[in-house]
């Protein structure tokens, strides 16, 4: 109802109203300006507006071609005729061009060209409506120069592969890096998913999607892993993608920056591997300084090395222990002033004559036992070896292994006890049985007729040979574990051997064997031996030679030198003799040959290996041959003319013992034959 | 006169001492007989044997402590002290000697006849250098 009064307003009250309006919009309007041009193109109207803008006074331009506001450039393009043409052809004819003031200048402009008609239709001109856009143009052409800038920077980055992506992750732009890295040329991926950068599995698994997924949410997300070249090969990228919004935060794409980081992740492995090889070597050398410390550490032996001036460079634990010094107080100091050597008899060493400063003098391995190292707090018997350590033929150092004795000693000496202790109990109840038969025997408690006297002799003997056994064990016993004292005295060996035959003719009477002494030289051989202990291999080997015989034996004995200077004993018999596999056996300990058992069963298996022992203590031998032309055995007995080496041997002391002194001791004790 | 002669016999072994007991008085000595150290030592605080045939190995106080006593109190320079013993290692005897034994003799390798001669060798040795009172 209200519309209807208003238009029943008079017409000119409404187009004063209009006119009020347009004045309204001109006002407001700034930067709008319009003008008519004719046919030809000739400027008919010319308003106020376009009088601000353009520059133009009415009187000025009323009548000029609409060309003059063309710069000279659109002008041969002829962009005024294309105007007119345009908007003839009823298109709407928009531009944005140049448009030239009055004073020269230029603006940036927004023309659109309409075409007016007359009520014929007849085309009588063409308004113009011109907006300065300028300032949208400068802003416009900055933003666009900074973009292109950057597109430009973008583009010819090749280190990085920048890549613009549609919202659904398929490629709209791509740069030059894209073809440095991944190798494609722009047809290649232009309009293709991402995903063709990425390797098969990544993508099945689903991480490319990932990817994407988190720069939505997160509005960026980075990645680092192996990408797809062109070629199929792969390389280590680092990846960054960031989700792109418009002003109304809508997304419109995703911007993905890759990096080729496999020549930094190569560096990085390598790095990596030089670390790992380092704390490797490292590890290995510590585990190889361990293993050989532990080795050091373990061996319980003492390990002390020194250089060439006997200067202690390595002590181990068990060395210190042993010398009661601690590492700091050894290294750098002389090995002659951090302990003492004494020999056994508990005489100081000279420091020269000790191990290392011999073995740098010679560059020759020493060994030494029963010698005593002392450091003030520690005192042991000790075994020790030097070893000199030689590079280009000089000495250069010394390693010296100490071994801690005492256990042994401790050892040797329990054993020691253990044997007199049981020698002298298995001999006592032996001794009273001696002493009973003897006792009856001697007649002094009645008469005995032959039989029992007969009994007697068998107890009696049975009982000597009970005695020697035990006196034998003990004897075997002794030069085992270097017991033995070896009594030297001049000894002429041709009286020596027929004394023993002498004790042995008995025997040899009894079962009507003969002795036979043969020597060719009628100088008397003199050697420095111990009687004693030849006593007993002489007599072992008489009284063998004649139990092992039938009765009406042959014994002979021959004394000679050979070409070697030695002294040869040789006892032959034409007893069993001694099988070809036993020959060697007979020195054993406890062996019998079979054809001995069979003949005497109650040999003791010592009597040879104590021979043996014996000779070995004098510095000679014992071997045995068949005899030459018939069954029989043969021993032989070489001893050095010059007697027993003087070896530098402390399990025997060559001196003369003060025992000798005493009437009567077992050695002197001349068995019963 | 052998009739005249002490003989202290230092023996712990019941067979044996006994077996030696019975020769040394077929030989015509005057025999005593002690089982143990302690024994021995209280026959020496009242009688002065001529001669001492001592045994080392024996329960409690041994024959090597004994000797040393002996010889530390210079008893070993006008009593001769012979060792019988089946203990024969050169250290033993060597210790003995040591200690002033006159004689050592392993038992077990001694016929008694042979011992007897031993015995008087040191009586009559003892007397030829005994200081004439």
């Amino acid at each position: 109802m209200y519309s209807i009064k208003r238009s029943k307003k008079t017409e000119s009250e409404a187009r004063a109203e209009t006119d009020r309006l347009i004045d309204l919009v001109k006002l407001s309007i700034k930067d709008i300006c319009f003008f008519v041009i004719d046919r030809k193109g000739y400027i008919t109207n010319w308003d106020d507006s376009a009088a601000k803008i353009i520059g133009y006074a009415r009187s000025d331009i009323i009548g000029k071609h609409f060309s003059v506001l063309f710069t000279s450039d659109d002008l041969r393009k002829k962009v005024p005729e294309k105007e007119i043409k345009e908007a003839f052809a009823n298109v709407l004819s928009t531009r944005e061009r140049q448009c030239v003031r009055m004073d020269s200048s230029h603006f940036m402009a927004l023309c659109i060209t309409h075409v007016i008609k007359d009520e014929n239709g007849k085309v009588t001109g063409f308004m113009k409506v011109v907006r300065d856009i300028n300032e949208q143009k400068l802003t416009f052409d900055a933003l666009h120069k900074s973009e292109e800038q950057f597109r430009m920077l973008v583009e010819d980055i090749r280190d990085y592969a920048v890549i613009m992506l549609d919202v659904r992750g398929y490629i709209t732009t791509w740069n030059k890096g894209v073809e440095y890295i991944f190798g494609y040329s722009q047809a290649d991926i232009l309009g293709k998913s991402f995903k063709m950068l990425h390797p098969k599995e990544y993508v099945d698994k689903g991480e490319s999607d990932r990817e994407l997924k988190e720069a939505l949410v997160n509005s960026r997300a980075e990645r680092e892993g192996w990408r797809l070249r062109a070629d199929g090969s792969l390389f280590w990228a680092n990846e960054i993608v960031n989700a792109v919004r418009n002003k109304q935060k809508r997304l419109i794409g995703f911007v993905k920056i890759i990096k080729d980081t496999t020549e930094a992740k190569k560096s990085r492995e390598m790095l990596k591997k030089y670390t790992r090889d380092l704390e490797l070597t490292q590890k290995t050398l510590e585990m190889e300084n361990a293993e050989d410390e532990a080795l050091l550490e373990s061996i319980g032996e003492g390990v002390v090395a020194t250089n060439a001036d006997a200067i202690v460079v390595l002590i181990n634990k068990q060395a210190q222990m042993m010398l009661g010094v601690t590492e700091e107080e050894a290294l750098g100091k002389t090995c002659t002033d951090i302990w003492t050597v004494y020999d056994n008899k508990g005489d100081r060493i000279p420091s020269h004559s000790c191990l290392v400063p011999t073995v740098l003098r010679s560059g020759k391995r020493l060994v030494n036992s029963n010698y005593y190292f002392a450091s003030g707090r520690k005192y042991f018997p000790a075994a020790a070896t030097t070893t000199p350590i030689i590079l280009d033929g000089a000495t250069i150092g010394t390693v010296t292994v100490i071994r801690d004795v005492t256990k042994e000693k401790e050892i040797e000496r329990a054993k020691s006890e253990f044997v007199s202790l049981a020698s002298h109990q298995l001999r006592t109840p032996l001794t009273a049985i001696k002493l009973f038969v003897e006792m009856l025997m001697s007649g002094s408690m009645g008469n005995l007729g032959g039989e029992q006297m007969d009994v007697l002799n068998n107890i009696e003997q049975s009982n000597e040979k009970m005695i020697q056994l035990v006196d034998n064990l003990l004897n075997v016993s002794r030069i085992e574990t270097g017991k033995m004292k070896i009594k030297l005295s001049t000894t002429n060996l041709h009286e020596f051997i027929k004394n023993c035959i002498k004790e042995a003719i008995p025997l040899a009477a009894a079962s009507k064997g003969k002795i036979l002494f043969k020597y060719k030289k009628s100088d008397h051989l003199t050697i420095e031996t111990d009687p004693n202990l030849m006593r007993q291999v002489m007599n072992n080997l008489l009284m063998n030679a004649i139990q092992y015989s039938p009765k009406h034996a042959k014994v002979w004995v021959t004394l000679d030198t050979n070409k070697d200077g030695e002294i040869i004993i040789n006892v032959t018999d034409n007893g069993i003799g001694i099988p070809r596999e036993s020959r060697e056996k007979i020195f054993e300990r406890f062996y019998r040959a079979d054809n001995a058992l069979k003949t005497k069963t109650d040999g003791t298996g010592l009597g040879l290996y104590m021979c043996k022992l014996f000779l070995e203590a004098l510095g000679g031998k014992i071997w045995c041959e068949p005899r030459k032309g018939g069954h029989g055995a043969s021993f032989y007995v070489a001893l050095n003319s010059k007697g027993r080496e003087s070896r530098d041997d402390n399990k025997t002391t060559a001196k003369k013992n003060n025992i000798t002194s005493l009437q009567a001791n077992k050695y002197n004790y001349a068995p019963k034959i | 006169m052998p009739q005249k002669y002490k003989i202290l016999l230092v023996e712990d072994d019941e067979f044996v001492s006994k077996a030696y007991r019975y020769f040394l008085m077929q030989a015509g000595y005057k025999v005593f007989m002690a089982r143990n150290v302690r024994e021995a030592r209280e026959f020496m605080r009242k009688e002065s044997p001529d001669i001492v045939l001592l045994d080392l190995i024996m329960p409690g106080c041994n024959g090597f402590e004994f000797l040393e006593e002996l010889h530390d109190n210079g008893i070993t320079e006008k009593i001769p002290i012979m060792i019988i013993s089946n203990l024969g290692q050169e250290a033993d005897i060597a210790e003995c000697t040591r200690l002033g034994a006159a004689d050592y003799l392993v038992k077990s390798n001694f016929f008694m006849k042979e011992i007897i001669e031993k015995v008087r060798f040191h009586l009559e040795r003892k007397q030829s250098t005994a200081p004439v009172h």
